[in-house]
């Protein structure tokens, strides 16, 4: 099985993402993950380039309930990026809301690909590969 | 009116003819006593005629003896005035009683005497006068003796003429007066007689009148009444608007309250969930990173935490979902059967294990939330088996009733019932009327059952014999 390139998680919440990169690790389908814990902070590493190259991750997973720039808000600004510097593939809102108006809100931005309530579990990881990285399941 | 018209034209007609009557009677009295009175003064003016032509004659006699006697021609003189008196006044009276031939014959007769006794008394005079002869001869009445007896004559008759047109002339009033009394008396009676038959009439119309005015009077009261009437009305009506405005302001607080108490919950359960769920994730990794620290009594330390964690967990997502009903969507018409048959499948397996009887008949379409119509029949029904016993097997009656503005809504069982003093406890939040262990649950199902009721302003309630089962009853509005 290939593994993804990068991995970005963008949330606020220390223990969160603490436990949602072991999910992530324990699964084995990335051996980079890349942690922001801001919208802003995630675009800057968005636009930051290396050798030239900006980061691109392959999957991102965004919280909506953030001090400063919320989810909302990145993605208003993730989608006036260049293509070169968003996400490969897939972005996926990952949130505390089981509210249907945040879904259907969601749904409007065609950056997403995907609406899941914490806490990410393996059948989350599953059903995001079968869905978007299906060679890599190979 | 026929009546009046007939009555009317019957009298009026006999009071016309009378008076015509009587005005025709008292011309032809006026023209009669006209005529009677001058046939009267007539007479009277030959009489006093032939008076006078006697008195003339009288004097002719004087005149003559005098001039016989004396010779004197003053006396000659005197005679001749009084034969031209004569002569004039004989021929008017000739024409006064030319209409009478036995009178006017009579004056002929005199007058032929007269002419006779004056040409002999003028034969005497031419004969000549001398004193001798006068002497010789006795002196005789020339004209007097026998004239005078045929003046008299004269006389009676005009008097006896006189006598009877007097007569005639009282008859005549007498027929006039009897005729103007009898006509007075058509009169007065007619009149009476109009005044009788109209008097009924006229009582009618009085009596007519003043019922009209009765009712005049009557309606004007009952107006009066009736604008009483409407005043208090309209009083009520504004007092109403008021009551109403004021529920409506107290409704739209109540409204905007329960909003904000969504709100809050909605808030509270939301951001409860984060820090729990971290309890419950790092739960989890200590689990799976000291496996070796949970040993003896810890692993019940563990168990219990992790319940409490679990039971929190679902209180709190309870909480979140009764904040959340009723914004899942629109109202929607929903075809009630085909609920029930959504409901039947998702119980499949239970419905078989159990043998559940669920009885319904065709049920009506509703305008409502169709999410949280489902979810009520739902919980109804799955509260109507879990509160069962295991050993009965479960009968469920749904039954409803059209009024103009609600469905009403029946689901009985044949459970374990609820003592009636808990009748209105049952639909509080968390409220449990049993211990987890007998019978699982959050005590949120009618919580929601009563919230998603109101929402179709409805009403909910139960009734129940404990130990034999349960009716809730609820309403949804058209």
């Amino acid at each position: 099985m290939k593994k993804l390139k990068n991995v970005l998680l963008i949330d606020d919440s220390e223990s969160d993402n603490f436990y949602h990169a072991r999910k992530i690790k324990k699964l084995g389908i990335t051996d980079n993950i890349h942690i922001c814990f801001s919208g802003e902070e995630a675009l800057s590493y968005l636009k930051s380039e290396l050798d030239g190259i900006h980061p691109q991750p392959t999957l991102i997973f965004l919280d909506i309930n953030m001090p400063g720039m919320n989810g909302w808000e990145f993605l208003e600004e993730y989608e006036k990026l260049e293509l070169s510097q968003q996400g490969e593939v897939v972005l996926t809102m990952l949130s505390n809301s089981i509210d249907e108006r945040d879904r259907l809100r969601a749904q409007q931005f065609k950056s997403v690909h995907g609406f899941y309530s914490k806490p990410l579990n393996e059948n989350y990881l599953n059903n995001i590969l079968e869905s978007h990285f299906k060679n890599y399941l190979l | 009116m026929k009546r009046i018209r007939k009555v009317g034209l019957t009298n009026f007609i006999l009071l016309i003819s009378s008076l015509i009557l009587v005005i025709i009677l008292i011309g032809f009295s006026f023209i009669r006593n006209a005529t009677s009175a001058n046939e009267i003064a007539h007479t009277w003016k030959v009489k006093s005629n032939i008076s006078q032509i006697s008195a003339t004659i009288s004097r002719m006699e004087s005149f003559g003896l005098a001039y016989e006697a004396t010779g004197k021609i003053k006396f000659k003189q005197a005679f001749r005035d009084a034969q031209e008196e004569y002569d004039s006044l004989l021929t008017s009276l000739e024409n006064l009683v030319a209409d009478n031939n036995d009178q006017l014959q009579r004056i002929n007769i005199i007058s032929q005497q007269m002419q006779g006794n004056i040409a002999l008394f003028q034969q005497k005079l031419d004969s000549g006068y001398s004193l001798e002869n006068l002497q010789q001869k006795e002196i005789e009445l020339h004209f007097m003796m026998d004239v005078e007896n045929k003046l008299e004559e004269l006389i009676a008759v005009e008097d006896a003429l006189l006598e009877e047109r007097n007569q005639k002339f009282t008859i005549w009033k007498y027929i006039i007066v009897g005729a103007l009394g009898i006509a007075t008396i058509i009169v007065f009676l007619s009149l009476f007689n109009l005044i009788k038959k109209v008097k009924p009439l006229i009582e009618e119309l009085l009596a007519t009148q003043h019922e009209l005015e009765q009712t005049n009077r009557n309606m004007e009261k009952a107006l009066v009444e009736l604008k009483i009437l409407n005043e208090e009305k309209e009083s009520e009506i504004l007092a109403k608007e008021a009551a109403i405005g004021e529920a409506e302001k107290l409704n739209e607080s109540l409204i905007a309250k329960n909003q904000q108490l969504d709100h809050f919950a909605y808030v509270a359960s939301h951001d409860l969930q984060e820090p729990l769920r971290t309890v419950s994730n790092y739960l989890e990794i200590f689990q799976e990173d000291f496996p070796e620290r949970l040993e003896g009594e810890a692993t019940m330390y563990f168990q219990f935490i992790n319940k409490a964690v679990e039971r929190m967990r679902n209180l709190i997502s309870g909480l979140l979902s009764f904040s959340r009903l009723g914004t899942s969507g629109q109202m929607e018409n929903i075809d009630l059967n085909a609920t029930l048959q959504k409901i039947k499948d998702d119980f499949d397996t239970v419905i078989e294990e159990r043998r559940i009887i669920l009885e319904y008949e065709t049920l009506p379409v509703i305008t409502g939330y169709r999410m949280e119509i489902k979810q009520l029949f739902q919980n109804l029904i799955s509260n109507a088996i879990k509160f069962t016993e295991p050993q009965t097997q479960p009968h469920i009656v749904i039954t409803f009733e059209e009024t103009t503005n609600y469905y009403n809504f029946h689901i009985s069982d044949n459970g374990i019932g609820i003592p009636e003093k808990d009748f209105s406890k049952v639909f509080d939040m968390f409220s449990r009327l049993h211990s987890t262990k007998d019978y699982e649950g959050q005590g949120i199902g009618l919580a929601f059952c009563k919230k998603i009721v109101e929402l179709h302003l409805g009403n909910i309630w139960v009734s129940s014999k404990f130990g034999k089962g349960t009716t809730v009853h609820f309403t949804l509005k058209k």
